[in-house]
């Protein structure tokens, strides 16, 4: 079963569904971090570093690991889906499209996100070697690093907005982080070509079955 | 008949087509799961694992790669979502075969897994067969 079939009628009009967020892949990622922390894995740090693993994914191959939406948040930016599905794992779970739940759990207090099964391999056929390898290097980097290096490190990224002093978020697309991180126009073009294909490749694939 | 070395594209994608091809298949044909990989001719963050130059293949008319990346384990019936063109030349297939092999730290893990079962049940089969 995939986790799609779990969130159906939990779409709010504040939450939209993002139909080509491969919602499997970011489990499949938040179990293999949650594995490499002994089950205690900080909601702040997840939620960044998967945007860092993702970002870097899409600047060194031109395709996001998630096909998520990244948003800017005051402290730097953050997928949102991967947000939405984390936030679903607390015991007041608030109405959001993606429920991970079955998964993980995050304990509000400790602001926690733990696997209900500590040794569950989820979906981990979707994640390449790379990728896996990936993970590792970020968590090893940061799980040593003094506090607030993540936050620094993250504020320091090139697609880093300074949000206004009434802004809470602010939707940051693919071809903004290409910008900011010196692809040419006519490389973003021909990028967001390429992840349009994909796209409209893998919706054919899941709508036949 | 689907085989390796089956080109296929998107229906739907004619203007910009981009050629899938089957890379393997079930050596004991008991599986009808196939291994496809596309080609992209983007010029940015090319892979340059399997290049081809125009006119190496059939339906190959600018500098392409393959998109080991995006592998994808297909059904036959998935392939009803596609148009069949032809079959590359053995050449090209070899090529893209081994590029594959070359790339399975980066295909997602299930691709890498169902070809290595694939290896052993060839393997096996053939040992059955002396």
């Amino acid at each position: 079963m995939t986790a799609k079939s779990l969130y159906i009628g939990r779409v709010t009009e504040y939450q939209y569904l993002n139909s080509v967020f491969k919602e499997d892949k970011a489990i499949a990622a938040l179990s293999y971090l949650c594995r490499l922390t002994n089950n205690k894995l900080n909601h702040y740090t997840a939620a960044k570093l998967l945007y860092l693993f993702d970002r870097e994914v899409l600047l060194e191959t031109g395709e996001p690991a998630f096909f998520g939406t990244y948003y800017a948040l005051p402290k730097g930016p953050i997928i949102s889906e991967v947000n939405n599905g984390i936030s679903s794992c607390s015991e007041i779970t608030p109405e959001a499209p993606y429920d991970w739940s079955p998964y993980f759990t995050l304990e509000v207090a400790t602001h926690t996100i733990s696997q209900k099964d500590p040794d569950a391999k989820l979906f981990e056929g979707l994640l390449s070697e790379e990728e896996t390898d990936r993970l590792t290097t970020l968590i090893q980097k940061y799980r040593s690093a003094p506090k607030g290096v993540l936050e620094s490190d993250i504020q320091n990224l090139p697609e880093h907005i300074d949000l206004l002093e009434n802004e809470r978020r602010r939707r940051m697309p693919y071809q903004f982080v290409f910008e900011r991180n010196g692809f040419s126009n006519e490389q973003i073009t021909e990028l967001m070509q390429e992840i349009a294909y994909e796209i409209q490749l893998r919706t054919k694939l899941e709508n036949r079955c | 008949m689907i085989q390796e070395g089956s080109v296929f594209y998107l229906k739907g994608s004619e203007d910009r087509p981009h050629y899938h091809i089957i890379v393997f298949r079930d050596p004991l044909n008991q599986d009808k799961r196939l291994i496809a990989c596309y080609l992209s001719s983007s010029q940015t963050l090319p892979d340059l694992t399997t290049t081809f130059q125009p006119n190496e293949d059939f339906f190959i008319t600018r500098f392409s790669w393959v998109k080991y990346r995006n592998a994808k384990i297909l059904s036959e019936m998935d392939l009803h979502l596609f148009n069949h063109v032809g079959n590359v030349n053995e050449k090209v297939l070899a090529k893209i075969q081994t590029g594959l092999r070359a790339s399975l730290s980066r295909v997602p893990r299930e691709v890498k897994d169902l070809l290595l079962q694939w290896d052993q049940d060839r393997l096996f089969g053939s040992s059955k067969s002396r």
